[in-house]
């Protein structure tokens, strides 16, 4: 597939975080993957190390993508050579995001996340 | 089966966003092939409702 010139005037960006990349120029190949506990408690104590993504099936169980059985033939046509932008403004970018000026070959992302609520309430009688 | 994009001017004036997180992707260009997964567990189905924390051997 021919691709196009990305053509961007002006970028601003406050924050690259956790993990983040800020891609100028072609790639090959991207595969950001993130894993996320999340725990909101009702009293704020918190252990280091409390838990574990090996504690959850989350995080380990296959998304198994659709597999595409017919032959497809894609032709593509550019009647430009370039993709204008002219201004970016992004405030934040983090956790395996991954803002990419340039064309690519192929993207795979996979994100996981787990929320816990945890509440502290007496025990019912039994 | 045989499929044929014709891709016009593009021409964008100003692009904003606030936050990008957990494995997202801004892309400003061509690209062949995009595959996507994501898995999301919230309360109610994880809530835990106990007297104290857990307690963590060191």
């Amino acid at each position: 597939m021919q691709k196009r010139v990305t053509s961007v005037q002006h970028i601003k960006m406050t924050e690259i975080g956790t993990t983040a990349v800020l891609e100028i120029g072609d790639s090959e190949v991207i595969t950001p993957m993130s894993n996320a506990i999340a725990v909101q408690r009702e009293r704020a104590i918190f252990i280091m190390n409390e838990f574990g993504f090996h504690d959850f099936s989350i995080f380990s169980i296959p998304i198994i993508q659709p597999a595409v059985e017919e032959h497809i033939e894609m032709t593509t046509f550019h009647q430009q050579t370039q993709i204008q932008v002219e201004e970016v403004e992004i405030f934040s970018a983090t956790f395996s995001s991954v803002v990419h000026l340039g064309s690519s070959g192929l993207l795979h992302a996979d994100s996981r996340i787990k929320h816990i609520r945890h509440f502290l309430r007496d025990k019912p009688a039994e | 089966m045989n499929f044929t994009v014709i891709n016009g001017d593009i021409s964008v004036k100003k692009v904003a966003i606030t936050y990008l997180s957990s494995g997202s992707t801004f892309f400003v260009g061509d690209i062949e092939r995009v595959a996507l997964s994501s898995a999301f567990d919230t309360p109610p189905e994880e809530t835990i409702i106990g007297v104290t924390v857990p307690f963590i051997e060191e």
